[in-house]
Parts: structure tokens; C-alpha cells; sequence
């Protein structure tokens, strides 16, 4: 390693890769945490499924799913080589690679000259956010370790590196165009246009080899990596808020890093770099923008937290920086002053809603600051240390990712499938049923179909190339898993399902566009013990079709 | 030593006795509705309906969501469950299934669950969170039946 002569300067130093040795303890941390959330499905969500799914896409026909923008190409092709080894594997190598933004981290602040380069490492690795992202296989946990590496090699003055990696990375997330748009501010000041040529690379190569594949010139934007607008007609977001909450946005805060507010204190930790600086406006405006953005359903965005993790990172940064003056005399009425309105918000949103976990985390934060500022900086820091361990048990759930709220009928519907023996075939609306299902040994195995939403198909059909046998291509490899086996709407007809076939149903308003009511109430008989949240039916036959005397046809139940 | 060189300690101190006064008051005084504060379900509520729901208590959380008052339901022997979360707040009613007149969407051997009451006005709850809450509050219910 070389030293760091000018923390953050460009082209400075070249700081070494693999980081202090307690850094990839504190990734092996991550590891057993999310490993320990993987043994009992804590955190078995769609959204990591549908990562695993756009890779097994990858892995069954490269070309079409590359060249599907939706799909996410870069990290596609990531887990490609190991998407068809099961959902377990997949979901261990996610957690294995998001680890790796620990040591990155740590890499940085150390570049960065930070005296406690181990804080933010603990802050990445420790996160409640990102622990249960990790274990859920979410593109924005993936997200984190892309942030992470660029941030190093930024800090480290490997600009076009650092630019081709962002300039990819957009393509994982769409939403870290914010953070490219730092970069191109950051290097224009600066004149290092070498930034600039890397943030080209991935979207100049990209576009010229998905110009060669869909002989069209526009297709990056004919068929873009979301939806622009929700599709006409789903019910799907009348049932979503447009604003969060007070109670909510604490809840993520916390999640994201319960010592969250310790950020606030980072300008007088110790002369922050003018890069950290920088990334921190990136911050700021990443999260207000995720705020406001689900206002007006740009872009399909939700108020779902997880859209935060990107800014974990630099948010770690803030914290180790922070660390370094929290017990100093200057700014001690910021910070103070930074407390006492996180109490505040805490407290605000404890009693319209959120659990005690923001106010409690705060406490642990003022106490470490007390401690600090008596001269006891290592008690500080272990109270820090042990107040962060508790947050992947304790802090989670602001992050919304956890099975129990997503699904929380599915260990009904499997009571339930059960009932009827268990191996009758299912068909489902629900995404996690199949992954559920298949990671229970306790029980027989059940072949799962499942009901493509019409949204769903709308995404995938209105996102791909039907010219040059895109889009067919993608659907036949889809066809090999989708959730359990798809059946697309055109396939899903009453009279050409196996008789024994069991409908295994979670209240979604998006069910009547696949199963209109006119069609199938008549064909579907419900099973008792219904309870609301799930509802079991098995076919019935046709009604008798008999010809009325004015020769209009009419239905008559058996 | 200095008022200025103690503002260090005493000023996060402050900052954390002002949290723990509010962590205090939370767990002394949870928050309740304003016009729901739960009344002495103990007198209020036909005993069948306060036996299956003994269990909840103004705090009590189901599938994340607060509960902030039981009280009678407009139906005879029947009680109301208002919860809260994120400044949205419904109510799950609980009859006795002799006394539902609609089909209810959720029964348990002897209660029919109706959800309803959204406040404020013209919000919606999204239907997955219903059904959680819901789900949660029948495995209370048939916990006592």
C-alpha cells in the first residue's frame, strides 16, 4: 500500500485493495448475519426473486435478456454462471459479494485519511438495511458494493475506472443517474474528463452492440429499462401511497443505520475531503429525490425504503468522519442541536405509528457523544459498536423487506395446500409461494404454477423487441421458471388446466385482468376454512350450455 | 473545569434526557386516538366479545400495526378494533356470526371480521396490509374461541 499524501486528491495515492484485516472480519460478520436471516426464509422477497430470475434468463439466452434493459444486464450477467444452481446458491453468492462492500469502505476512508477508517466498515456491514437486502438478493444491495467500489476508486484518482463502473451501475439501478450526475458536476470542476470518457464506456458499448442486435437506432429509449408510466389500467397502484409518512421515513432512517443521525455531526469530524463533500450532496439529493419521485409514479417507483441503500456508503463515511470530532468543543451545538431534532422526529413518529426503535437509537447515540465528550472516546466507540450490532435484529423492520410483511399469508396458503395432500397442482398469484415452498423439506414437493399478472407480462412484453424475435425468445426462456412454472393470461383457461388443480389465491385487486369474474366464478368452486387473506378453490365442470328458445345461449349451474 | 470545556458532556446528556423522556412517555402513556381513546373494555363490551379479544390492549401491535381503541361495535355483542400506523387508521369489526348481515370476508368458528372505518376520509389501506392485520387479529380471536 502506498500512503494516502493527499486524502481525496485524484490521482494522489493508490491505496491498497484488500484493507485492514478487521474489515473482512466485519465482512465475515455480514456474512453470518445475513446467512442466519437466509435459514429461516426471514427475508424471502420477489424483488430479490426477480433478481435471481433476470439472471437465470441470462443464463438460458444471453442475448435477448442482455439486451433487455429490465433485466438489468451488468448484474445479470454477474450471477449468471450460478443463477441455474438453485435459488440457495444464488442468494449465498449475493450475500458473499455485497460483503465485499465492507472492506471497499473501509479502503476508502482509510484513502480518504479518516482516523477510524473501521467505523464506516461496521456502519456497511452492520447495517439492518443492507443485512436483510443482502439475504433477499436485492439489486440495491448489489447496488451498495457498486457504490462502494466506486467510491474508492474515485478517492483513489482511478477516475476512468470509477466512471466505467457508474456508468454500468445505472444499469442495475436507474436511480444512481443522480449520483453520474455528481460525478460529471465533480470532474467538469475539476477538468478530469477522463471521468467523463469512462461514464461513456458502458452506455456507448452497450448501446452500439444493442444497435448491431436490434438493427434500430433508438432502442435504448423505444425500450427502456422501466416503465415510464404504470400500465393503463392496473389497479395495482390505487393501493399505494404517494407520500411516506413521518413514521415511515424514521423507520427506514433507522434501518438504514440506526446511528443515522450521527451523520449530521460529520462537518466537524476532522476536515472532511472536498469528495466527501460532494457525496454528500449526492446523499441528500438521492433521498429527497426517492422521496418525492413515487408522487408522480415516475418511472415505477414506489415508497418502498429500499430504494435508500445506495446512499449507505457515504452515509457510513459521514459517520466515521463524524466519530472523529464527536467529543471536540467545536460544533458541539450542531451536533446537540442535531439530537435533539432527531428526538424530536423520533418521538413525532412513535406517536403517530412507528415503534420506539428511532427514540431508543438516539439515546444510544447521545450516550456515546456524552462519552466521548468525557475523554472516553473507546467506550464511545464500543457503545457505538454494540448499539449498531443490535440493528440487523432490532432496527429491521422500517425497512420493509422482511417476508412477514411482504407475504404474510404464506404459511396459510402452505396449511392450507397441506390440507389437500400436498401434491395437488397449485396455481398461484402469489410470487414466493414457489421458493417457499421448495426450501421446506419438511414437506412433499408441490408443483407450483404461477399466474403471470397482466402487468407483468405488460413490463416484459412492452420492454422487449417483438421485430427481431426479442421478445418471444425471452418469453420461451421465461417459460422454464417464472415463479414456479408460468401460466401466461393467454394460457389460463378453466377448461385446459388439470382437473385436480388447486387455486391458491392472495387478495390482489390485479387477479381480475388474468381471472375475470364472469369467467371463472362459475368454474371455480371455493374450499372451506377460507379466512379472507387466501382463498382455495378447486375447478368445477363447465355449466350446461343449452340453447334458449330465442336461441341466445344461457348458462344453467349443474 | 469550564461550563465550556463540560458543554461536550452535558450538552448530548441533555439531548438524551429529553430521548428517555420520550421513550418514557411512550412506554407509560402510548399513544392513543384522540376521539377512540380506548374506554374500560372490561364494562363496555358483551363478555364474549371482550373474552376472544382479551389479549389486545391500547400498544398492541398486529402484523406492525397499533392497536389505538377496542370498543363496542355498532352491532350487538360485537366489539371494534381501530388500529394505526403511518397517519392511516382503520377499523376491524368483530360480530358474532349469528349477527352478520353481509357475508363476511373473514370468519372464525363464531366471529365474522369486517374491516372498515378508514380514516382520514377518502384514504385507502392497501389490501395486502388489511389482510395481514386482519390474519393477525383472527389468530387472536381463535386462540380464545
Amino acid at each position: 500500500m502506498t500512503s494516502a499524501a493527499q486524502p481525496g486528491a485524484p490521482g494522489a495515492a493508490r491505496g491498497r485493495w484488500l484493507g485492514h484485516p478487521a474489515a473482512w472480519v466485519l465482512a465475515a460478520l455480514h456474512v453470518m448475519l445475513a446467512g442466519w436471516a437466509l435459514a429461516d426464509d426471514r427475508f424471502l422477497n420477489d424483488e430479490g426473486l426477480l433478481s435471481h430470475l433476470f439472471a437465470q434468463l441470462t443464463a438460458r439466452d444471453f442475448v435477448p435478456a442482455f439486451f433487455l434493459q429490465k433485466a438489468r444486464p451488468p448484474l445479470a450477467t454477474l450471477y449468471a454462471p450460478v443463477a441455474l444452481l438453485g435459488l440457495d446458491v444464488f442468494l449465498w453468492v449475493h450475500v458473499l459479494l455485497c460483503s465485499l462492500a465492507v472492506p471497499l469502505v473501509e479502503a476508502t476512508a482509510r484513502q480518504l485519511g479518516h482516523r477510524r477508517p473501521l467505523v464506516p466498515a461496521a456502519v456497511v456491514a452492520l447495517s439492518p438495511m443492507f443485512v436483510a437486502g443482502s439475504a433477499a438478493g436485492l439489486s440495491n444491495a448489489d447496488a451498495v458494493l457498486g457504490v462502494a467500489g466506486v467510491l474508492l476508486l474515485w478517492s483513489q484518482g482511478r477516475l476512468l475506472a470509477a466512471g466505467a463502473v457508474l456508468g454500468a451501475l445505472v444499469w442495475v439501478r436507474a436511480e444512481l443517474m443522480l449520483l453520474v450526475l455528481v460525478m460529471l458536476a465533480w470532474s467538469a470542476v475539476r477538468r478530469q474528463w477522463r471521468a467523463w470518457i469512462g461514464l461513456l464506456l458502458w452506455p456507448v458499448l452497450y448501446g452500439l452492440a444493442g444497435l448491431a442486435y436490434h438493427q434500430y437506432l433508438l432502442w435504448m429509449t423505444h425500450y427502456p429499462p422501466a416503465l415510464p408510466s404504470p400500465m393503463p389500467g392496473s389497479p395495482f397502484w390505487a393501493t399505494q401511497p404517494q407520500a411516506p409518512s413521518l413514521a415511515a421515513l424514521v423507520s427506514a432512517a433507522v434501518a438504514l443505520c440506526p446511528a443515522v443521525v450521527l451523520a449530521a455531526g460529520a462537518r466537524h469530524g476532522r476536515a472532511p475531503t472536498d469528495l466527501e463533500r460532494w457525496w454528500g450532496w449526492f446523499a441528500v439529493a438521492f433521498v429527497v429525490a426517492l422521496t418525492v419521485l413515487p408522487r408522480w409514479r415516475v418511472f415505477n417507483f414506489d415508497l418502498s425504503p429500499r430504494y435508500l441503500l445506495p446512499v449507505l456508503p457515504v452515509l457510513a463515511l459521514a459517520i466515521g468522519r463524524a466519530t472523529q470530532g464527536w467529543g471536540a468543543r467545536a460544533g458541539v451545538a450542531w451536533r446537540t442541536s442535531a439530537l435533539l431534532v432527531a428526538a424530536a422526529l423520533a418521538i413525532a413518529a412513535h406517536r403517530t405509528g412507528a415503534t420506539l426503535a428511532a427514540a431508543w437509537a438516539v439515546l444510544g447515540v447521545a450516550a456515546a457523544m456524552a462519552l466521548a465528550g468525557s475523554g472516553r472516546p473507546r467506550a464511545a466507540l464500543a457503545l457505538l459498536l454494540a448499539g449498531l450490532a443490535f440493528g440487523p435484529r432490532h432496527f429491521a423492520e422500517g425497512a420493509r423487506i422482511g417476508r412477514a410483511i411482504q407475504a404474510p399469508h404464506l404459511d396459510e396458503m402452505v396449511e392450507r395446500i397441506d390440507a389437500q395432500g400436498g401434491t395437488r397442482p397449485v396455481f398461484t398469484n402469489e410470487p414466493i409461494l414457489a421458493a417457499y415452498l421448495t426450501r421446506r423439506a419438511d414437506r412433499p414437493q408441490t408443483q407450483v404454477h404461477y399466474l403471470v399478472q397482466a402487468d407483468q407480462l405488460h413490463e416484459l412484453t412492452r420492454l422487449s423487441n417483438p421485430a427481431n424475435g426479442q421478445q418471444s425468445r425471452l418469453l420461451a426462456a421465461a417459460a422454464h421458471g417464472f415463479f414456479g412454472r408460468p401460466v401466461f393470461p393467454a394460457d389460463l383457461d378453466p377448461d385446459r388446466l388439470p382437473p385436480d388443480a388447486l387455486f391458491v389465491l392472495r387478495d390482489d385487486a390485479r387477479l381480475e385482468l388474468v381471472m375475470p369474474a364472469d369467467v371463472w366464478s362459475p368454474r371455480l368452486s371455493p374450499l372451506g376454512g377460507g379466512h379472507g387473506r387466501v382463498r382455495v378453490a378447486e375447478l368445477r365442470e363447465a355449466p350446461r350450455v343449452v340453447p334458449a328458445a330465442d336461441g341466445v345461449e344461457e348458462g344453467s349451474l349443474p | 473545569m469550564s461550563a465550556e470545556d463540560r458543554a461536550p458532556v452535558i450538552a448530548p446528556l441533555l439531548a438524551a434526557l429529553v430521548t428517555a423522556s420520550g421513550i418514557a412517555w411512550g412506554l407509560v402513556a402510548p399513544p392513543r386516538s384522540e376521539a377512540v381513546a380506548r374506554p374500560d373494555a372490561s364494562t363496555s363490551l358483551a363478555a364474549p366479545v371482550a373474552e376472544v379479544l382479551a389479549s389486545l390492549e391500547v400498544g398492541t401491535r398486529l402484523a406492525g400495526w397499533r392497536v389505538v381503541a377496542v370498543v363496542p361495535a355498532d352491532e350487538p355483542g360485537g366489539a371494534r378494533v381501530d388500529l394505526e400506523r403511518d397517519d392511516l387508521r382503520f377499523g376491524l369489526s368483530v360480530i358474532p356470526r349469528e349477527a352478520a348481515v353481509h357475508s363476511a370476508p373473514t370468519r372464525t368458528e363464531h366471529w365474522a371480521i369486517y374491516y372498515g372505518h378508514v380514516r382520514p376520509q377518502g384514504a385507502r389501506v392497501p389490501t395486502r396490509i388489511v389482510t395481514a392485520v386482519t390474519a393477525a387479529l383472527e389468530r387472536e380471536i381463535r386462540a380464545r374461541e
